[in-house]
């Protein structure tokens, strides 16, 4: 497929997951999150330590993930092996 | 009807393309940890850096259409386990990446001011924004998990030429 034709599915599936996401707003739990008092504090930047400390949790979240994932497929690669080179599997007529 | 490439030209043109990708990775990479810390950048450079973040996101996507493509038009049950979990995760992290965005963009207080628009804050849109902020990270993650070998071969190349 061409960039050209990539770039217009691309579009075409942007426009429709926007339009989803915004028809999000209408439902019933929507209202009932609106009703209630945000008590989220957004705000400006802040300032010394505290503002470093805002990297910490994106590099963290995605640290421990990133790590996980690679155990659990490291894990899985392990088994897949222990099962491939198991006597039981290279037993004759099987 | 294509014309053959020479090998050297062809392997050339693949060290230019890892190149090329690796580049742009890192800058999406630190783009996306600027965007996720609001607390750092500030609200306003973390709208700015939300909605920049996408020429890089469409252009990973972009060099990667061929990948899209085939796995898409294959019969699912054709595709081997690791891939076949690939196609449905990063459709996830596409859709999760459009959420966050225009979940931000219904609460901006700078971008859309800045050009004219006033929205109000709305508590359901900074639930969504927050959830799939915090998504994205996990999804964002696995994705690296799923290439560190890529990734850790380009480390490994990189640090090496930097001793020779």
């Amino acid at each position: 497929m061409k960039n050209w034709n990539a770039g217009v599915v691309l579009l075409v599936a942007t426009v429709l997951i926007s339009l989803f996401t915004l028809a999000l707003g209408y439902l019933p739990v929507a209202e009932s999150l609106r009703a209630m008092q945000s008590q989220a504090a957004r705000g400006g930047a802040s300032q010394g330590a505290l503002s470093i400390v805002g990297l910490v949790k994106p590099l963290l979240l995605m640290g421990a993930f990133a790590g996980m994932t690679l155990l659990v497929v490291n894990m899985s690669n392990a088994w897949q092996r222990r099962r491939k080179t198991s006597p039981l599997d290279t037993a004759p007529g099987r | 009807m294509t014309a053959a490439v020479p090998p050297a030209e062809s392997g050339a043109r693949k060290v230019n393309q890892t190149r090329r990708n690796w580049l742009l990775d890192v800058a999406l990479l630190i783009v996306f940890m600027l965007v996720s810390a609001p607390i750092t950048t500030g609200i306003t450079l973390h709208e700015w850096l939300g909605l920049i973040i996408f020429v890089p996101v469409l252009y990973h996507l972009l060099w990667h259409w061929k990948w899209v493509v085939g796995v898409f038009t294959q019969a699912t049950r054709k595709l081997p386990g690791q891939t076949k979990f690939a196609k449905w995760f990063n459709l996830g992290l596409f859709v999760m990446i459009i959420v966050a965005g225009v979940s931000g963009l219904m609460m901006s207080e700078a971008l859309l001011p800045a050009l004219g628009w006033q929205v109000a804050p709305d508590n359901f849109w900074l639930t969504v924004h927050k959830v799939s902020a915090t998504l994205m990270m996990f999804l964002i993650g696995v994705h690296l998990a799923l290439h560190w070998r890529w990734v850790a071969n380009q480390l490994r190349r990189k640090q090496s030429k930097g001793a020779s």
